[in-house]
């Protein structure tokens, strides 16, 4: 029973896997596409005649300046703007429209940089799933997760924050149900926080343990209802990943503490 | 121009030929192919110092390319783009005699600095092979 569920979420991620390998290609292509418009607006700017597009945006700010103040202060008070020429006006267009085709890149690289970032995540995610048991940096894991999470947490307005260690911790589990028990965990304290709180995650080991923490400096109501919540996964935490779960509830924090290599 | 010729080798069209456009304007001699025979083709007519290769393509993949460079062109170093969140597949490569490896999508500029230095590295296999 067990062979099949895993069969059923490994082919669920490895198709994931694909798709993100086929995305990240996407996102190439778009970074360099717009790497080389970056380039060529660059050489324009630099040899537009005479940088001329620079000089004739000046003129048309002292224009607009000129043309306020004489509204201001009536015709008589303040000087009128000289006639523009074509050739002004059509420098002036082309710095505007360079301008604002500079402004459209940045998006597009901070958008592209977006989508690498989610797509290198969901990548790692459908990883996790290639093996029933396999050996995983604890960091990593959780840092996916939570960026994975971020968009269910701020449906919530909950920020999560979570304090990477200097040192890398490595254990041996099923990687998809650690993840599903920490997103049970991290469900029931936004469900159960005020808007705007904060879920605080750490981890540390020794003596073969690796323990994650999770606290809120909120308080979470109901506190019964939160506890059941942790609860419904208890058996999950014991029998597959053969841990064991310390509760706070005054704190609202949970340790979840997990053996370094002991899953069969 | 740089004294080097490198061989961009990926079978997205768009991808490799925008990035071939965008190192030319860096002064940067760069040559394309889209799959591997093409890519060994051009190995022994343009004679390239780098090869920069897409680990994951249709028919000759990656890592056989790779093999080949190796066996039949030492001298030419060879810089894989690997498309996975993992680094496993890089270095993998490196243990069968890649010069180095970059993550896709690339930074133009960190690509450059690879180039450079595989260039050295050409350089001086040439050197100590004559």
């Amino acid at each position: 029973m067990k062979d099949l569920a895993h069969e059923k979420i490994a082919f669920i991620a490895k198709i994931t896997a694909g798709a993100t390998h086929e995305l990240n290609n996407v996102f190439a292509t778009i970074r360099e596409a717009a790497g080389l418009i970056s380039d060529l607006l660059l050489i324009t700017y630099k040899n537009y005649p005479g940088n001329m597009a620079g000089l004739d945006l000046a003129t048309g700010l002292k224009r607009k300046r000129l043309s306020f103040l004489s509204k201001v202060f009536g015709r008589q008070k303040a000087p009128l703007a000289p006639e523009k020429s074509n050739k002004e006006k059509q420098g002036e267009q082309v710095s505007q429209n360079l301008n604002k085709l500079t402004m459209s890149l940045s998006t597009v690289q901070k958008q592209v940089n977006r989508g690498v970032n989610l797509t290198k995540v969901l990548n790692r995610f459908a990883h996790y799933s290639d093996e029933p048991v396999m050996r995983v940096e604890l960091g990593e894991l959780i840092s996916t997760l939570t960026v994975l999470l971020e968009r269910f947490a701020r449906v919530r307005a909950v920020d999560m924050l979570f304090s990477m260690p200097n040192e890398k911790i490595y254990l041996t589990t099923d990687a998809v149900m650690l993840q599903l028990v920490l997103f049970r965990y991290l469900e029931a304290y936004w469900t159960h926080m005020p808007l705007g709180g904060q879920i605080n995650l750490s981890i540390t080991a020794n003596n073969g343990e690796s323990k994650i923490y999770l606290y809120s400096e909120s308080d979470v109501k109901p506190v019964e209802q939160w506890l059941k919540a942790i609860e419904s996964v208890e058996d999950l935490v014991k029998k597959d990943l053969k841990g064991k779960i310390v509760k706070n509830t005054s704190r609202a924090e949970i340790c979840l503490a997990l053996p370094s290599e002991a899953i069969s | 121009m740089e004294d080097f010729k490198v061989l961009l080798v990926d079978d997205e069209v768009e991808f490799v030929t925008t990035l071939a456009e965008r190192l030319q304007l860096r002064g940067i001699n760069s040559i394309v192919a889209t799959d591997g025979e093409e890519a060994l083709r051009k190995l022994y007519s343009e004679k390239p110092e780098i090869v920069v290769l897409d680990l994951l393509m249709p028919g000759i993949g990656g890592l056989e390319i790779l093999r080949r460079i190796k066996q039949e062109r030492p001298e030419t170093q060879v810089i894989l783009l690997t498309g996975k969140g993992s680094v496993g597949e890089g270095i993998e490569s490196m243990q069968m005699g890649a010069f180095d490896y970059i993550m896709k999508p690339i930074n133009i500029d960190d690509l450059i600095d690879k180039m450079k230095a595989a260039a050295k590295a050409s350089c001086s296999t040439e050197k100590r092979n004559k």
